[in-house]
């Protein structure tokens, strides 16, 4: 019987490791050999990246705004809304455009009737002249008033076509086809003019947008293409192209922008956080599949393959290739390792190779 | 022959012969005995006491250059002036001085570094100002662990070990005796914030505002207590992190109007560091029954080292602590972690001890039957008696004197079992003559006390020049002074006592058991000459003696062919430095090489590997798993644990050689316990040897590795065996001239195990920011260096504050090396600027490769650097003389010659005042001090004896040839080296100098006995013979005992050569002892008084010897 305290201390302990330590599978024979596939360490070449974090951004990005100053009388759209181009989005108050063009209207039809009342001046003198019985300044002076009621009429009438063309702008339909990011203004309040009321993004085009520092900007290939890989959608890399570098940098941060041109990809949202890999050059280095590497103890390496039996060797792990990792230090390439770990192999343990996995 | 004069010797014995007194005495001596052995602390060897110490000066940011200039030479000065400093050895590296001082051997350890504390602390004015407060720590053998536990499992990893390690070594601190309880090995709790400097950069957040948001964080402080409801209530602030998701929710910046967390820009983790740089694991080897079992090799370990207070008793202190484990085992530890004791110096010093004592008995049971045949049982069971109770007196002296029982002083009493018989012989003989005689009309009492009278002046005179002898081992100094002080200590005491016993208790077992006799022989010299056997022996004697008497030329060739035979026996020692081959190789078939003190065949050995200071931890550690694969082949390897990137358990030998304690990736250690010596064939020095050529082809594809097979050595540890000190004005010079050095070693003949300090280059990145561009982006160079430290390292932040935690855990930042960043484009780490916009720090620093500042070493005062060796088979001095003769006068860096020294019979102190110097260091200095001293200590010692001689005989020249018996005992000891195959040693030395001792006894006797004969009115020539002939036979007895005695001890690797010094030595010379003696004083004796030549020349047959007397 273990006392109390002792007890709690065995308990507390047993907890502990059985928490915080690596478990291995049942024991078996050491001296039975293990079939394992292996494979041989090759020098493969590993990219010189230069990595930049940046965002995804949308290139059509359009900012809504009002011509017309008026209440805004329909506003229906919300953040996140999918807009075809040619939707209803924003419809101002019409109230005072229509009075203008009432206004307008009564002008129109005021110089019409002052037109028409020139004209029969103009006849009337004519014939009048002829009888002597009005002086041929007379005639002269309603002509010029007939040619002045003219003018006068095609200016209201543009003037009523203006405020008619006012009644289009007060109702904003979608340019592109997008989604609303945000919505500034809400129904009822004033919409002035060039004050945005809402914003649309296309899809059509996505770019990265990252900045790349002053010493790097002169490695940066324009034609070699880029691997942009987003954060959450980790397994998907893109490629893109550089589109262009901003040719004015910041000069106190010493950055400069580049835009990558994104491919048209459903998964791809703009504000997206990920890093593009610029390719600087090539280098040779060992790697090991990423499935060879096992842990023992506390260590990570490989089993490497001595004559017969298996020998452990532990690895520095450099970069994580796509599905193999570049080793630092530990294998020179050439070494023969068990291709895939196999919690039955310790070291020194007999290995019966089945296929070499090249 | 009356009572009237008794000497001391006489009265002692009429005092003791009957007394009650005697019977008190002998319980009272064997319970001190007892008393000794029970409670006197045992050790494997003698402990050296070096007191020593490390101080530890930082300077930050400062060149190894500068902090060589303004610390480490400083520090130097301050310690040169303290009194009793051995050695001073200094290291100058990037912002750190490290200065060792050695004090002188045997200074005291406490006082010592008082002194040093005191000039330390009081000259820190002459350190500059920003230097920080220089750190002592001394350096104690008493710390070295004595025993060690290693925890090892498949099933768990080093973390979970070290914390099962934690709770046991909690349990064994309060055993008795106990000093420092450590754990080494295995990876502690942290939490790991692992920062990726792209997400940070993502949110605009940059490495040093992040550090100062957990820096600010995790804080808790008691606020001052309010009153509240007329009662004071405290107050605490509490914002400490007490667990990962603590840190994980802590806000690092605000972005965009948005709380940034440490989970948006890094992972956490609590447990242990992913990133592992030190490691330590067990293997099984095949001396193990476990060996082959699954699970038995490869396991990740965990030791817990204990050290004993000083002056504790090993033995003890082990046992207890072995006991706990396994309580502590059976409760609390899983049954899937195995404990093994991977060091057990109690058990060690134990065995040894143990086992030398079953070999004093042994020797003791020998010397038993030597007497029972030569003397009779009862004679010699009274003089094997008086065996412990002198023996127990010595190790009551040792408990008293502070000595502990080790196998040096064991040996001491081994060695001297048959010197201190011959007290009690010499009386019992005595007393058993007289007893015989029938002229006493005296009582058997009054009998006895004369008896014992008679033969005391002679015996004292023979003993003490025998303590005289051996008393001049105290004469030895430095670190094998140490070592062989128990025996300078207690041979003189053991003879004391011997002397004691002799006229004590000898008289009167003597009086109550021994039975008075009648024989017809009146003579008492002719008696005893019979006494025994009928004297064939003496016939014999008589008729090799009588020519050499007789005819010149006899006297002639016996004399050229003993001083032949001395030369040819110096010429098998002195041939290799003479011989037309050269001192180098291998030495000659009738060689013998003189070394310094063997190895000794051990149950471990310590394998030290040190890669290029480029390598990463993965590679030394692909190195010693190749080397553990051989070890896993040998038979006689009990287990093996392995170290990587950190030095194992300290031991004593480390610790002097500078090994102990190494951290860096390119460190690693494999501690090899062989199985036990007493059930294996090989000793440790061959599976070493036999090691060596297969570590050495494992080697050849690591270029600039360097591996060493570290033997405990048997005597004082030491840098290397061979050592090359050398010294120089300059740096670059050294590393030029080290190169050359090292190049004259590898073509030396038996050097293995080459090593020198001379690190590897190691290219280093320097940062060099941009002081303009840095202004103009408002970024500060504390900023910058703040964010490289992070990058670079990673900078603990504070301690979490978990509850139930044993040990502190740190919270620590840092980039992973995943997202590592290359340091030629540190374009991804950004500096925030004072507008708090991101500048990347390559627009602020400029990369330039360079190589890294190298360390400079000092050896008391100068520059130095060392190349140093092992030889696998052969001894230093013919390596170094060989060295020696081909670096001497070769040309220094600097255009002149080098000058090599240090080996002369006084240390040469280092100076660079005419360039380049090489002084020879290791076992050749020690060895040179050791000759040096031992031949001090031996002229010293005949220097006294003969004093001694001249008062008792009142003249110089008789003196004389008593000890011409001594150089004798040459023409024995580099024949009896060869024979046995060892090497001449100090122990060997030391066999001279006990031999010296016995030698001149055998003489006195003879000359004594001689005098005696001329008293009883013999003519001169008969005199001399019949004394040899009487002589004779106690003198063969003495010499048998003293030869079977330490028979026992030829066996042993290290005090062989003293055995067999002592053995041969004795041997030959008590042989030519008996004749050269008498015939030297025959031949003195005739020069001063030609009238008493040849009085019965016409007599010659040794049969009629004895009626011409009657």
């Amino acid at each position: 019987m273990l006392n109390a305290p002792r007890g709690s201390t065995l308990l507390a302990l047993l907890v502990l490791l059985t928490a915080c330590s690596e478990k291995v599978a049942d024991e078996q024979r050491a001296a039975k050999p293990v079939s394992s596939p292996v494979t041989r360490v090759e020098l493969v070449d590993i990219p010189i990246t230069y990595t930049v974090p940046g965002s995804v951004v949308s290139d059509g990005r359009v900012d809504v705004s009002s011509r017309v100053v008026g209440f805004i009388e329909q506003l229906d759209v919300r953040e996140g809304n999918k807009v075809s181009r040619g939707d209803l989005l924003v419809r101002i108050d019409q109230t005072d455009i229509d009075e203008a063009i009432r206004q307008a209207q009564a002008g129109v039809r005021a110089s019409q009737e002052d037109l028409e009342d020139a004209e029969r001046d103009v006849e009337k003198y004519g014939k009048l002249i002829q009888t002597g019985a009005v002086a041929t300044e007379t005639l002269r002076k309603a002509k010029v008033r007939l040619d002045i009621a003219g003018a006068t009429l095609d200016k209201t009438r543009s003037a009523l076509a203006a405020a008619e063309a006012q009644k289009g702008y007060a109702t904003i339909t979608n340019p592109v086809d997008g989604v609303i990011v945000s919505v500034a203004k809400r129904r009822g309040e004033m919409a002035t003019a060039g004050s945005t009321i809402l914003t649309v993004e296309s899809h059509e085009v996505l770019l990265f947008k990252a900045f790349v520092a002053e010493s790097s900007l002169a490695l940066i290939d324009p034609k070699t293409p880029v691997t942009v890989r987003i954060d959450t959608l980790k397994d998907t890399p893109f490629r893109g192209r550089i589109r262009g570098i901003v040719p004015s940098g910041d000069d106190i941060t010493r950055r400069y922008e580049i835009n990558v041109i994104l491919p048209n990809d459903p998964s791809l949202v703009p504000g997206m956080f990920g890093r593009a890999q610029i390719l600087l050059g090539m280098r040779k280095a060992p790697a090991v599949p990423r499935n060879a590497v096992v842990r023992r103890g506390g260590l990570d390496g490989v089993f490497v393959l001595d004559g017969k039996v298996a020998r452990f060797r532990w690895l520095r792990i450099g970069r994580e290739l796509d599905d193999s990792v570049e080793v630092l230090a530990g294998l020179s390439g050439g070494e023969t390792i068990l291709a895939a770990g196999n919690d039955a192999v310790r070291d020194g343990t007999g290995i019966e190779v089945v296929e070499s996995v090249r | 022959m009356s009572e009237r004069h008794l000497n001391i010797t006489g009265r002692l014995a009429q005092i003791f012969i009957t007394s009650k007194l005697t019977i008190v005495f002998i319980i009272a001596v064997a319970l001190m005995g007892i008393l000794a052995v029970l409670r006197t602390p045992r050790e494997e060897n003698p402990q050296i006491v070096v007191p020593a110490a490390l101080i530890t000066v930082s300077l930050p940011g400062a060149s190894a250059a500068e902090v060589e200039d303004l610390v480490v030479m400083p520090l130097e000065g301050i310690l040169s002036e303290i009194g009793g400093v051995d050695h001073i050895e200094s290291t100058a590296q990037n912002s750190l001085g490290t200065v060792q001082v050695q004090f002188k051997v045997g200074q005291p350890k406490e006082e010592s570094l008082v002194k040093l504390y005191d000039r330390v602390l009081a000259s820190r004015s002459r350190l500059p100002t920003d230097a920080g407060t220089p750190f002592v720590r001394s350096i104690d053998a008493d710390d070295v662990p004595i025993l060690t536990f290693t925890l090892a499992s498949s099933q768990y990893d080093d973390y979970a070990l070290k914390r099962v390690a934690e709770r046991m070594a909690e349990r064994l601190r309060s055993t008795d005796n106990v000093s420092v309880v450590s754990i080494q090995g295995g990876r502690g709790r942290e939490i790991a914030i692992e920062l990726d400097p792209n997400r940070l950069q993502a949110f605009g957040v940059t490495l040093s505002q992040a550090y100062a948001a957990f820096g600010a964080s995790n804080l808790s402080e008691p606020l001052e207590p309010t009153v509240r409801d007329g009662k004071v209530e405290a107050i605490k602030l509490s914002a400490s992190f007490a667990s990962v998701e603590d840190v994980l929710n802590q806000v690092v910046a605000i972005y965009n109007g948005r709380p940034v967390y440490v989970r948006d820009v890094a992972t956490a983790t609590d447990g242990p560091p992913s990133e592992v740089t030190t490691f330590s694991r067990f293997s099984f080897g095949p001396g193990d029954p476990r060996f082959g079992q699954p699970d038995s090799a490869d396991l990740p370990a965990v030791t817990i080292a204990v050290a004993k207070k000083k002056g504790a008793n090993a033995v003890v202190v082990a046992d207890a602590l072995i006991d706990r484990v396994e309580r502590i085992q059976a409760s609390l530890v899983p049954k899937d972690v195995q404990v093994i004791v991977t060091r057990n110096d109690g058990e060690k010093a134990n065995a040894a001890v143990n086992l030398l004592l079953e070999h004093l008995l042994i020797a003791l049971a020998t010397v038993g039957l030597v007497l029972i045949f030569f003397l009779g049982w009862r004679e010699a069971t009274i003089v094997m008696v008086t065996v412990p109770l002198i023996l127990s007196i010595t190790l009551a002296a040792d408990l008293l004197g502070g000595v502990t029982i080790n196998r040096v002083t064991l040996f001491a009493l081994i060695l001297s079992l048959g010197l201190l018989v011959d007290a009690a012989i010499v009386v019992i003989e005595n007393i058993h003559r007289h007893y015989g005689s029938k002229r006493s009309r005296a009582g058997k009492e009054a009998i006895t006390v004369q008896a014992t009278n008679e033969i005391g002046s002679a015996t004292n005179l023979a003993t003490v020049a025998v303590m005289l002898v051996f008393s001049a081992l105290f004469l030895i100094t430095d670190m094998a002074g140490q070592y062989f002080y128990p025996i300078a200590y207690n041979v003189p005491i053991a003879m004391a006592a011997s002397l004691l016993v002799a006229y004590i208790v000898t008289p009167w077992a003597a009086n109550r058991w021994l039975h008075r006799h009648v024989v017809q022989e009146e003579d008492a010299h002719t008696q005893e000459a019979t006494h025994g056997e009928p004297g064939k022996l003496e016939r014999l004697y008589l008729r090799l003696i009588t020519p050499l008497q007789q005819r010149r030329f006899m006297r002639l060739t016996f004399g050229s062919v003993i001083l032949v035979l001395m030369a040819a026996s110096i010429m098998q020692g002195a041939w290799q430095f003479v011989r037309p081959a050269g001192v180098g190789g291998a030495v000659s078939a009738l060689g013998v090489p003189l070394g310094f003190l063997p190895k000794d065949n051990k149950n471990t050995f310590n394998i030290v590997i040190s890669m290029p200071e480029t390598d990463p931890v993965e590679i030394t550690d692909k190195f010693a798993r190749e080397v553990a694969t051989l070890l896993s082949t040998d038979k006689s390897v009990l287990n093996y644990q392995t170290w990587i990137g950190q030095a194992g358990v300290e031991d004593f030998n480390g610790l002097f050689k500078g090994t102990a304690g190494r951290t860096g990736t390119y460190v690693a250690e494999i501690r090899v316990n062989l199985i036990d010596k007493h059930h294996r064939w090989e000793s440790s020095i061959d599976i070493a040897r036999k090691l060596r050529p297969k570590v050495d082809a494992i080697r050849a594809s690591y270029p600039g590795a360097k591996v060493s097979l570290v033997e405990d050595p048997p005597g004082p540890p030491l840098r290397s065996t061979v050592l090359a000190e050398l010294y120089g004005p300059d740096s670059k010079g050294l590393r030029t001239l080290s190169g050359d050095v090292v190049k004259a070693f590898a073509a030396t003949y038996d050097i293995v195990d080459l090593t020198n300090t001379e690190p590897f280059d190691v290219v280093e990145h320097r940062m060099v920011p941009d002081k303009e561009k840095a202004a103009l982006s408002r970024v500060s160079t504390a900023q910058i260096a703040e964010a490289l430290s992070l990058v670079y390292g990673g900078k603990i932040l504070s301690r979490a504050h978990l509850p139930d935690e044993k040990d502190p855990v740190d919270v620590k930042a840092y980039v992973p090396r995943r997202f590592a960043v290359d340091p030629t484009r540190p374009d991804r780490v950004f500096v925030g600027n004072a507008d708090g916009k991101p500048v990347p720090l390559s627009e602020l620093v400029e990369v330039r490769p360079a190589p890294a500042d190298r360390p400079i070493l000092h050896r008391d005062n100068e520059k130095v650097t060392f190349v140093g060796a092992e030889l696998s088979k052969s001894v230093p001095l013919y390596a170094v003389l060989d060295l020696q003769r081909r670096l001497d006068g070769i040309t220094a860096p600097d255009g002149r010659l080098l000058k090599t020294s240090n080996l002369g019979f006084n240390r040469d102190a280092p100076d660079t005042i005419d360039g380049y110097r090489l002084l020879w260091g290791g076992e050749m200095r020690m060895t040179l001090d050791i000759y040096r001293d031992m031949g001090i200590a031996l002229g010293g010692a005949l220097m006294l004896v003969y004093l001694l001689l001249v008062a008792y005989y009142r003249s110089f020249l008789i003196p004389m040839i008593a000890m011409s018996s001594v150089p004798l005992g040459i023409i024995g000891i580099f024949p009896g080296h060869w024979l046995v195959g060892a090497d001449f040693s100090a122990t060997s030395m030391v066999g001279i100098i006990a031999l010296s001792g016995v030698a001149i006894r055998n003489s006195l006797l003879i000359i004594d006995f001689i005098q005696d004969n001329l008293k009883h009115g013999m003519p001169l020539d008969v005199a001399v013979r019949q004394a040899g002939a009487v002589r004779l036979r106690p003198i063969l007895l003495t010499t048998l005992a003293i030869v079977l005695g330490s028979a026992i001890m030829v066996s042993d690797p290290v005090f062989g050569g003293l055995a067999i010094s002592l053995i041969f030595g004795t041997v030959v010379s008590t042989v030519l002892t008996v004749f050269v003696v008498p015939i030297l004083y025959d031949l003195d004796a005739q020069r001063r008084a030609p009238s008493a030549r040849r009085v019965g020349a016409n007599v010659t047959t040794p049969g009629s010897e004895a009626n011409h007397h009657e």
